[in-house]
């Protein structure tokens, strides 16, 4: 203390200076006093593990990192000088550092502090200290508090907006179960809707199948009058007749034949289309040696064969059989002129775990644009030979009926492949 | 032949088909009476001797009976079960001769009775060797009621 300087108590100015209110004006008045630029005090709380601030003093200073290392060197040794970036970080300011007991530096910037006021400012920077330390306190638990509270609020807030979710979803489920609901109605109605149709739609073609049925049944009976009594004259009075009306007579005959063929072929169409079909495994080996040794009675030199083995099959013996008859027949009526008929029967199995019973021929073949046609009802792509197209339209009928499905490979004037794809049976 | 005097019933609505089968008859050699009727309800009339039917000296029973499925009135499978309900006329010989090939026709005429299934052939030629093929079969091959002297089964 230099007792020639007029000795002013800065009690007061150090009261005003614990005031956080009024702690800007003491500041000022200090510096004023000490004549300095201006001071900082930084105040550390070890115990609460709070860094290094200026409480109160200005919040950010230019160059931190300098600062940092001025602290440093005042805690360090207690005192220290230097210079530091003031009032921004491209000037410096002549800077003096003093450490209390306590981890606080006072850094006066400026140029040399008058000695009086410093030497009692300094006698009172450890009480200083507590205060602002214990204002560094309070302030950190305000902030907890406010902390605490933001937290509390803000889990409140969480709370209600839960709860507002929670309430949207349970909404948005209800709304979803009426729109579930109605679906389900929807779909039960649609579902009564498609069966209704189905039903109706399955009653039209049995009616239909009935129509046909009737109608080919009742056909018959007068084709075969026709056919009967074309005969009997023939035959009876045939010798009679002139030449011109015997030939007359072959042709009524011909075309009642046709006639007959055609209603007996709507008929089992209709037939095959009718009623349940009850599915088992077909011995296949059997069933085509059967069908095989029928065409060949009586010593008729004919070339089919079957390459055995020959895999059991999944389907119905008589639809199998008339289908296997169907494609055997034609094989051998549209042969090649010239060329005997030679017609091979196999089978194999599939990738897709079904077995194809192939029927191969040498014959005419069918061209390319000809072959999705072969399978229609009445679609005859020759007109020489007897037949009335419904035979492939039966065979095509009776696989649908098994659950299996028809094809063709054919090259004109080479021979033509039909197939028939059944599940496998069982052995 | 033994049996040959016995009648035989004709049920057929088809005059063609009657014209036919007569004639396929004599081909075949057939010496037995016929009767015809034209439908189901006169079958039943002629075989239970309803009106003029129960003449007996003009309209015998039949040792066998030709019967067709389809048929005015009552249709042959009507026929057929009303024979079998009959105690008196359960023992007759049906023999279905018909153009149906149906198997739910044929199924039904097994159920109901019938002793026999034939499918009406299409020629004449045919017709006569079908009905050759009957009569051995039920005049020679087969014994019936009718053979013994004993059994009157229709009285």
């Amino acid at each position: 203390m230099n007792g020639t300087a007029p000795t002013v108590s800065i009690l007061p100015l150090v009261n005003q200076l614990a005031d956080p209110e009024r702690r800007a004006e003491a500041v000022r008045k200090l510096a004023l006093l000490l004549q300095v630029t201006t001071f900082v005090i930084f105040v550390e709380d070890r115990e609460l593990g709070v860094p290094a601030s200026a409480v109160g003093f200005p919040q950010t200073l230019p160059g931190g990192r300098q600062w940092q290392l001025f602290l440093e060197e005042c805690r360090g040794k207690g005192t220290h000088r230097g210079h530091l970036p003031w009032p921004d970080r491209d000037t410096t300011t002549e800077a003096r550092g003093f450490a209390s007991d306590r981890d606080s530096v006072l850094v006066v910037l400026g140029k040399e502090p008058a000695p009086a006021p410093l030497a009692q400012l300094l006698d009172f920077f450890p009480l200083l200290t507590v205060i602002l330390q214990a204002e560094q306190h309070v302030a950190i638990q305000n902030a907890q508090s406010l902390f605490a509270r933001n937290l509390a609020h803000q889990a409140t807030e969480l709370a209600a907006s839960l709860d507002k979710s929670r309430r949207a979803a349970e909404r948005e489920i209800a709304a979803r179960k009426r729109a579930e609901g109605e679906i389900r109605r929807l779909n039960e109605s649609l579902e009564e809707r498609v069966l209704e149709r189905t039903t109706a739609l399955r009653e039209a073609i049995q009616q239909i199948e009935e129509f046909s049925y009737s109608v080919s049944h009742d056909l018959r009976t007068p084709v075969r009058a026709i056919q009967g009594f074309a005969h009997l004259l023939l035959g009876d009075h045939g010798a009679a007749l002139p030449p011109e009306a015997r030939e007359y007579l072959d042709k009524i005959i011909r075309a009642s034949k046709r006639m007959d063929m055609l209603t007996a072929d709507v008929l089992s169409y209709a037939r095959i289309s009718k009623g349940d079909v009850e599915i088992q495994t077909v011995n296949l080996d059997e069933l085509v040696c059967g069908l095989l040794s029928e065409r060949t009675v009586g010593g008729k030199n004919l070339d089919i064969a079957s390459v055995p083995p020959l895999l059991p099959v999944l389907g119905h013996p008589v639809l199998l059989a008339q289908s296997l008859a169907n494609l055997i027949d034609n094989a051998v009526k549209f042969s090649r002129p010239g060329i005997p008929p030679r017609v091979r029967v196999s089978s194999e199995f599939r990738l897709s775990g079904s077995v194809r019973i192939a029927v191969r021929d040498n014959g005419i073949g069918i061209p390319q644009e000809h072959q999705e046609k072969v399978f229609e009802m009445f679609e005859r792509l020759t007109l020489e030979r007897d037949g009335t197209g419904i035979g492939l339209a039966i065979v095509r009928k009776a696989v649908e009926r098994m659950g299996g499905q028809v094809g063709l490979e054919s090259t004109p004037g080479e021979g033509s492949m039909f197939w028939i794809e059944l599940s496998k049976g069982g052995v | 032949m033994i049996g040959e005097e016995k009648t035989i019933l004709i049920v057929e609505d088809e005059e063609n088909d009657v014209f036919f089968m007569r004639r396929a008859m004599k081909v075949a050699g057939f010496r037995n009476p016929l009767q015809v009727v034209f439908d189901g309800q006169e079958a039943l009339d002629y075989l239970t001797g309803v009106g003029e039917y129960a003449n007996r000296e003009r309209y015998p029973m039949p040792c066998l009976i030709f019967l067709d499925l389809k048929l005015p009135r009552k249709n042959g499978l009507d026929v057929l079960a009303v024979i079998r309900e009959d105690a008196r006329l359960r023992a007759l010989l049906v023999v279905m001769f018909t153009s149906s090939a149906e198997p739910r026709d044929v199924k039904k005429a097994y159920a109901l009775g019938v002793r026999s299934y034939i499918v009406k052939p299409s020629l004449p030629e045919s017709y006569a060797e079908t009905l050759r093929e009957l009569k051995y079969y039920w005049f020679e091959l087969n014994l019936s009621p009718f053979h013994t002297e004993a059994s009157e089964p229709f009285q």
